[in-house]
């Protein structure tokens, strides 16, 4: 069974004369322009559409126009006969979502490449075509009823036919296509060539045997309402609303469930009850055909029931289009319509309409709860999952805009905390130089003052570095910025500086002399407050800090990998020689002097595992110290002892 | 800068000078055994039986275990050591010091005796594994000059000798080959065929012509 592609193509008005394809987009809709090509003309399944052979095709994300590039033949506007398929106009307009299928054709020799559109009543489990530029609540929310009216009942009737021979249910061109251009030929048997006249008699619309490739739908199209954007010069065959004994189709599982009930049986999902269709006032029952509508059309009759003839609504029945491209680029057209029928921007439009349209129907037409239910029904389905999936990336989205804006209140707040530490520290400064000045005052409250002020300090110093962090916008050159940073986290280490003498964190009373990288790092980027400077910076400050500091700190490597700062008591060298003086027995001792690794952590003041590594360096380099693994086995790891093996000569054994 | 000269200097300390088997100003020293050996104070070196990381102490080490060993193989006239027994089979006594609880590990076994078998100090018996080996605390050669001189001397140039004559015979007894494994006789003898100095000749007891 076949169907004529003029249930899907539909003239298209244009304002102007010179309008530009911009100015035909649905705007409203979210439609826009992709791409076009000139030179291009129609065929209707093989046969040419003489009017429409000089147009150029615009690809829209909603709609496939297709413009005439020559002024129109005067046929095209003048046909108004209802009883004939009206001629369709120049221009024209193919909706995405009618689309069923595509195909492309290369082309060979002296045909063109072509691009054919199988046309078919989208499956839509709501049969809701609104596309949301309805505005109007009352009308968005109820739906109105097509019937199939007499033209496409006709036109069914000898849509197909199926041939006496070999059995096979051929297509008939359309009446279009047959008064234009197929009038003359017979018809052939697609499969097995026979002429149509060679079969005795016409098959009727429902042969009695199932036909090839071609299925009765068991559902109805229950609701439709038509395009407000694209009226059809046809009602829609398809679109037939049954009397009683028809099955409402669950919207969720497709369940065919009787009409009385309110739930589907199976899954229970909401139904659409029909009652929204068939009970609606009458001004809404016959107004399915826009009277604004320019394009001629048919008025309909009172809704009949019409229980017999389902003439269509199924999607099965496809109409095809052809697009032949005389002057080429049908290759990036076919590319562009795959991607933009995978988008299915109609699609979006329509959720968002409907939900709108739900809304207002709610309240404008009351006691049919349509309108309501629509509201419901975005709840469930993938629709609803898509729906709370994106409500919650919004809501997420929100947090974290929130939460960035905190953290820049913070930092700003930081800075002022800074500020203030500095503001103090200079009071300080000039308040204990006042004092000291000052010559007199009693002895117990001026010691008292200084206790209060160094503790004041030393809190302000755990705030913040005395001075204002050096950053790299402060200095021209970068080796400048870098001697800055070494200058200044010299003095975090050493603790001298601007004249003060501090314990610094390696050196003074509670000084390690030892530290890793990264506490290195951590507690001056604390220091620094908001400025934080990056670990590189920080790497390449390091070599210069020896000529910062006094005493130095270097950076040493040990065999592991592990960086460290060290202060000259800790250089390796000067290690390794306190160790094997340490190691040296005195005249008194009566055997080798030995230390486990924990006795020199405890004796150097480090921790266990970097005295380890320490050890192992100065053993690898310097061979000063000898290892007895043995003593593992007496309880506390390795042993060292002063180098005697290397002592001992050859001679002597 | 100063900063930058320190780490790569290795300056390894000065060994001081000892004859007697002492290191100075230390308190190990020497130890005698019940069987008149003297072991060198490094014996009683507990790091001395751990193999050192640092490469410079550890080649002086595998020198000092060697010249330990064969002359402690010499003093007790031991052919043979054994790597794959965990105390080292004949040489266990020197390989442990029991005194300070300190012993060779048998990894440590292996590595001393890979380096003494790459020297030439030591010769797998049966040939080609790992395990047993010959210590040639006198190289073949050595053995076979002293044993074509002890010959000559005893005016039995020209004479076919057995290899028993020769290790355990009557006028063995005074003679350092005395007992001389079989395997390590053959081996010296090997070593004068080819200077041309004996012929072996095979018969129901092996023996050996000397020219």
């Amino acid at each position: 069974m076949s169907v004529s592609f003029r249930s899907f193509v539909h003239p298209l008005e244009i304002p102007r004369q010179d309008a530009t394809v911009q100015e035909l987009l649905d705007v409203e809709a979210g439609e826009q322009w992709i791409y076009g090509q000139h030179g291009v003309g129609l065929y209707e399944g093989n046969s040419k559409l003489p009017n429409h052979q000089i147009l150029s095709v615009q690809l829209t994300t909603h709609r496939i126009l297709l413009l005439a590039t020559s002024p129109p033949p005067p046929t095209a506007s003048t046909s108004s006969n209802p009883s004939d398929p009206p001629a369709l106009s120049s221009n024209l307009q193919v909706s995405l979502s009618d689309i069923r299928q595509t195909e492309y054709y290369m082309g060979f020799i002296r045909s063109s490449a072509k691009i054919t559109l199988f046309l078919g009543e989208n499956p839509d489990i709501w049969g809701d075509r609104d596309r949301g530029t309805n505005g109007n609540g009352a009308n968005s929310g109820t739906s109105t009823n097509t019937h199939s009216n007499g033209t496409a009942a006709a036109s069914k009737e000898d849509s197909t036919w199926t041939c006496n021979v070999c059995g096979y249910s051929n297509p008939t061109p359309t009446s279009l296509a047959r008064s234009n251009t197929l009038a003359h030929q017979t018809p052939r048997c697609g499969l097995c060539g026979v002429v149509k006249d060679l079969v005795k008699a016409p098959s009727s619309s429902r042969p009695s045997t199932p036909t090839i490739g071609v299925t009765p739908s068991p559902t109805p199209k229950v609701i439709t309402t038509p395009r407000s954007d694209s009226p059809r010069t046809t009602n829609h065959p398809e679109n037939n609303v049954g009397g009683e004994g028809f099955e409402i189709p669950c919207p969720r599982c497709t369940f065919l469930n009787r009409p009385e009930l309110k739930r589907c049986e199976v899954c229970s999902g909401i139904l659409v009850p029909r009652g929204a269709t068939t009970l609606v006032p009458d001004n809404k029952i016959d107004g399915i055909i826009r009277t604004d509508s320019p394009v001629p059309t048919l008025p309909l009759p009172a809704p009949i029931p019409q229980t017999t003839a389902k003439t269509g609504g199924h999607q099965n029945e496809m109409a095809t289009l052809r697009i032949s491209f005389r002057k080429g680029g049908e290759k990036e057209v076919y590319k562009r319509l795959r991607t933009v029928l995978s988008a299915k921007a109609w699609e979006r439009v329509r959720t968002r309409g409907r939900g709108g349209g739900g809304q207002g129907g709610s309240a404008g037409d009351a006691g049919l709860g349509g309108g309501g239910e629509a509201a419901v029904r975005s709840g469930f389905g993938i629709d609803g999952i898509l729906q709370n999936i994106s409500l919650e990336n919004k809501a997420q989205q929100g947090n974290v805009e929130d939460a960035f804006k905190d953290l820049e209140a913070l930092m700003v707040r930081a800075g002022e905390m800074v500020k203030l530490v500095q503001t103090l520290n200079t009071k300080l400064t000039q308040q204990q130089a006042n004092s000291s000045t000052g010559a007199n005052g009693t002895g117990n409250g001026q010691a008292e003052d200084e206790a209060t002020q160094t503790f004041l300090r030393s809190s302000l110093v755990q705030l913040g570095l005395p001075a204002p962090a050096i950053t790299s916008d402060m200095v021209a050159d970068e080796r400048k910025y870098l001697e800055g940073l070494a200058k200044e986290l010299g003095g975090l280490l050493t603790g001298k500086t601007g004249g003060r003498e501090d314990d610094g964190l390696m050196v003074g009373k509670n000084g390690k002399g030892l530290v890793g990288m990264d506490e290195a790092w951590g507690i001056w980027n604390r220091a620094r407050g908001v400025s934080l400077v990056s670990p590189s910076d920080f790497q390449k400050a390091i070599p210069l800090l020896a000529t910062h500091t006094r005493p130095k700190v270097e950076l040493m490597t040990f065999p592991s990998g592990l960086s460290v700062l060290h202060t000259p008591f800790y250089h390796p060298k000067i290690f390794s020689n306190r160790l094997a003086s340490q190691l040296t027995p005195t005249d008194s001792d009566e055997v080798e002097k030995a230390m486990s690794t924990v006795e020199i952590a405890l004796t150097e003041g480090l921790s266990v595992g970097l005295a380890k590594e320490l050890v192992h360096l100065v053993e690898s380099q310097f061979g000063q110290v000898v290892r007895d693994e043995q003593a593992q086995e007496q309880g506390g790891g390795e042993r060292w002892y002063r180098n005697l093996i290397n002592d001992t000569q050859m001679c002597d054994i | 800068m100063e900063s930058a000269s320190s780490k790569s200097v290795t300056n390894q300390p000065t060994p001081d000078k000892a004859s007697n088997g002492t290191v100075s100003n230390s308190p190990l020293r020497p130890y005698t055994s019940s069987s008149g050996f003297t072991y060198p104070a490094i014996w009683s070196f507990p790091p001395f039986f751990t193999l050192q990381p640092n490469p410079q102490t550890f080649a002086h080490q595998l020198t000092l275990w060697t010249r330990l060993i064969l002359s402690w193989a010499k003093y007790h006239r031991v052919f043979r050591i054994d790597a794959g027994a965990a105390d080292g089979g004949d040489c266990r006594e020197v390989l442990e010091n029991k005194s300070i609880g300190r012993r060779l590990l048998p990894t440590s076994i292996r590595q001393l005796v890979s380096s003494m078998e790459k020297e030439g100090l030591l010769s797998p018996d049966p040939p080609r594994q790992p395990n047993t080996f010959l210590i040639y605390w006198r190289k073949p050669e050595e053995w076979g000059s002293m044993i074509y001189d002890w010959v000559i001397e005893n005016g039995m140039g020209g004479s076919i000798m057995t290899f028993y004559e020769i290790t355990d015979g009557d006028m063995a007894h005074t003679t350092e080959f005395h007992q001389l494994p079989p395997v390590l006789l053959r081996r010296s003898l090997e070593t004068l065929v080819k200077r041309g100095k004996a012929q072996i000749v095979k018969g129901e007891a092996e023996g050996v012509k000397f020219f």
